[in-house]
């Protein structure tokens, strides 16, 4: 929110907000420039790229090893996909807090996208407890199933 | 009571303020009981209160010892942020495993990550390789039980009943034995 001052603003009290704020934030944008910036050194950081393993059903049930490595993919996988829902319920509160009061409308596709990327992260990682692992994700599954085959589908995204 | 220490103080100010009846001088300082400010022109004024020194010398310390810890650490921090700099975000060049602290954004996080931590690969390999030898016995213990639980039901493996043996006694025994022999002979009735 800086001013780069090509135009000088004529409305006053928008100039009188930007000085006020310029009080705190021009010496430290300097300080930035002139002096902690030219003194940083540049250098790589990378991004941990992890194979993929046998997932819990392709184990053998006394294989410790595999379950082991299956349930720390399956910890990776829950974190991912968490961050993925939480990016896009931020997509849809930003638009949200944008577009009031019309957000019901201006927004639905968002939320719907939201809605639905929800319920998937719910039928996958929901209610398992604090303990859950890959093997009760897998359980959770089959008892779905079972329910599905008997009872019928649950949601659209389960057909 | 609150009423009663109220009293108690009260008798003790009156005490002092009935003996300073007037500003009460001596060798050219004023003695008072009346809260004093520190000023160098004025007059010179000896407060009689109680001793504030222990709450004064409680300050020094905590200072002293909390820029003891923060200067240095202060110190540190600004060379790393300002000299060395976070690391910028890039893909993985072809054919390159980057090393394990090279995953870290800020040069403190990697230097501990290089020099104190252990590489996390290495870490989990290890669990893994103890959690194998930990199944292994688990099932040699488990087949072992079921063996032995096969021969008390069936009755029908001798070594059921076979405790192992460890020859060095019996060595030792034989020994004795022969030892005994040599001096005694066998005497005994038949």
């Amino acid at each position: 929110m800086v001013q780069d001052g090509n135009p000088p603003d004529d409305n006053v009290f928008r100039a009188f907000c930007n000085a006020l704020y310029n009080t705190v934030d021009a010496p430290v944008t300097w300080f930035r420039e002139t002096v902690v910036e030219p003194n940083q050194k540049k250098y790589p950081w990378y991004h941990q790229n992890y194979r993929r393993v046998p997932t819990i059903d392709q184990c053998y049930d006394d294989d410790v090893v595999c379950d082991f490595e299956a349930n720390a993919q399956f910890k990776r996988d829950r974190a991912v996909d968490s961050e993925i829902l939480s990016i896009l319920r931020q997509r849809y509160e930003d638009c949200m807090m944008y577009e009031q009061p019309d957000h019901a409308t201006k927004c639905r596709s968002l939320w719907d996208k939201y809605k639905s990327a929800e319920e998937a992260w719910f039928i996958k990682y929901g209610d398992l407890g604090a303990y859950g692992d890959a093997r009760k994700a897998y359980m959770k599954q089959k008892h779905r199933m079972v329910w599905e085959r008997r009872n019928g589908p649950l949601s659209d995204l389960t057909k | 009571m609150v009423s009663w220490s109220a009293l108690g103080r009260s008798f003790g100010i009156n005490l002092v303020k009935n003996s300073l009846k007037s500003p009460n001088k001596i060798q050219n300082v004023t003695f008072t009981t009346a809260k004093t400010l520190k000023g160098s022109h004025g007059e010179r004024t000896m407060a009689l209160q109680p001793s504030r020194w222990q709450w004064h010398k409680f300050k020094d310390m905590l200072h002293f010892y909390m820029m003891v810890g923060l200067i240095p650490a202060g110190a540190l921090i600004f060379y790393c942020n300002v000299f060395i700099g976070p690391a910028q975000l890039t893909p993985i060049p072809e054919g390159y495993t980057p090393k394990y602290w090279e995953y870290h954004r800020h040069p403190i996080t990697r230097f501990i990550a290089r020099y104190i931590h252990n590489n996390p690969q290495q870490d989990y390999e290890k669990f893994m390789h103890f959690l194998d030898e930990e199944q292994q016995r688990i099932k040699l213990r488990a087949l072992e039980k079921e063996i032995i639980k096969k021969m008390a039901e069936r009755q029908d493996y001798q070594a059921y009943y076979y405790k192992p043996m460890v020859n060095k006694y019996l060595r030792m025994n034989k020994r004795t034995g022969d030892e005994l022999y040599n001096r005694i002979g066998d005497d005994y009735k038949d």
